[in-house]
């Protein structure tokens, strides 16, 4: 719980230990994959989706990185690095803390919501919520490299686009996250990687205007 | 002073990567004199290197999506790549030379082929590190037209870069001569149609999995109407 509240109130860059922030951003993510895969009632669901979440975290961020490195090169700010990284992984862990304390909202609303379109809805805004919960810690850890340098704005802009865009689409890929009753537990469905996200979003929108 | 027994240890590939990518060789004071102290082999090594990975991330698709010869397609993306930007510079480079000397800028020859080369470097760079992210879309995104369109957002992504790295020297040396920022603006401009054309001719490189491998296509059209192509088959 100490540290916990160490990085959730850690004073710009006063990180926790990276293996700390890790389990601690792991574990919240870990806890909201149980609890949505758990709404389908099958215990192998909650497990997969107990793994899925924090991978989501990890391989998005991962897959980011090379570009983030190259961004704060080219930037002139590769003497900063390693603040950046330590910021980046105080958000990341931010991420997963909140979403694991969001946790009994999500099952409240799995126990009292049984609208499928309504529990998605739900889902997303929690998602959301932890996401702009780690943007102020991002902000946060960024506040006196930006005041020593204004580019680490551009910097960290460029890493939320590549971020986003990306995180996105994993996120997709890794469906399903909440189990449904009576449909097979599955890792991933057949079509996971057969659809992209953002062509199903174009996709939905020139159905509406036809 | 720079310590001559520092000079005799080579630097790691890495390092010599980083120094570029950071901007350590854009000395206000070579460039005031028209010299960069700068390992071209080093550069073109990393350079083909940088390309190949990237050009290795397009042809992912290929294989994802179960297409034929994909391993060929990989390898031909990993050498078109790499062969995409030494061609476009070798059909622009003359011209900024010649526009270079009537304008007397401090920069000699072979200072303004290290500069160009190292921006290539830093495009080449920026355009690998996206490479994950690229191999990442192929491997879930069935779409050919996205994944077109990724991939030239990817390479405008770094141009700018690149282009911005060569303000940055322009800059430095702009107390000598104040037409060299101007002047390589303009290049920029012509090196990025030229490269887009260059591309288009030395295409496929994402290389559609519904249609029969190939090292080359034929010639025709140019890649603005293949641009609205791409966009056009995306609302389809």
């Amino acid at each position: 719980m100490n540290s916990v509240d160490g990085l959730l109130r850690a004073a710009p860059q006063t990180t926790p230990r990276a293996r700390t922030a890790l389990a601690l951003g792991l574990g919240g993510g870990a806890l909201m994959g149980g609890a949505l895969g758990a709404y389908s009632g099958e215990p192998l669901m909650a497990v997969f989706a107990a793994i899925k979440v924090p991978l989501l975290l990890l391989l998005s961020a991962g897959l980011c990185l090379p570009s983030f490195y190259v961004l704060n090169a080219v930037l002139g700010l590769r003497a900063d690095l390693a603040p950046a990284l330590r910021a980046l992984l105080a958000a990341q862990a931010a991420l997963g803390v909140t979403l694991g304390a969001l946790t009994p909202i999500s099952v409240f609303a799995s126990l009292s919501v049984h609208d499928p379109y309504a529990q998605t809805l739900v889902d997303g805004m929690l998602f959301a919520v932890a996401t702009f919960a780690a943007q102020q810690m991002l902000a946060r850890h960024y506040e006196p490299l930006v005041a020593r340098d204004p580019r680490h704005l551009v910097a960290l802009r460029g890493w939320l686009v590549v971020y986003v865009f990306t995180g996105i689409q994993l996120a997709w890929v890794l469906r399903p996250f909440r189990g449904t009753a009576g449909f097979p537990v599955e890792f991933l469905r057949p079509e996971a990687f057969e659809q992209n996200a953002y062509l199903v979003v174009l996709d939905h929108f020139a159905r509406l205007l036809r | 002073m720079d310590d001559p027994s520092a000079r005799q240890t080579p630097e790691s590939w890495p390092t010599t990567l980083d120094r570029v990518l950071r901007g350590s060789y854009l000395d206000e004071q070579a460039l005031a004199n028209g010299r960069l102290d700068i390992p071209v082999r080093r550069l073109l090594v990393l350079g083909v290197a940088l390309g190949a990975i990237y050009g290795i991330c397009l042809g992912t698709f290929r294989m994802f999506r179960g297409g034929d010869h994909a391993t060929q397609q990989m390898l031909a993306s990993a050498l078109k790549v790499p062969s995409l930007f030494m061609l476009t510079l070798l059909v622009t480079f003359p011209s900024l030379y010649v526009f270079t000397a009537l304008q007397r800028l401090p920069l000699q020859c072979g200072a303004m082929l290290r500069l160009l080369l190292l921006s290539n470097l830093v495009h080449l760079g920026v355009i690998a590190s996206l490479g994950p992210v690229f191999a990442f879309f192929a491997a879930s995104t069935p779409s050919y037209s996205f994944l077109l369109l990724l991939d030239v957002a990817f390479f405008a992504i770094g141009g700018l870069i690149g282009c911005a790295m060569l303000q940055r020297a322009a800059r430095n040396a702009e107390a000598s001569v104040p037409q060299t920022r101007r002047l390589l603006g303009v290049w920029c401009c012509v090196y990025a149609i030229v490269g887009a054309q260059m591309g288009w001719l030395l295409r496929p490189f994402v290389g559609n999995p519904q249609i029969p491998f190939a090292w080359l296509r034929p010639t025709e059209g140019n890649v603005l109407v293949g641009l609205m192509d791409t966009i056009g088959a995306l609302f389809r």
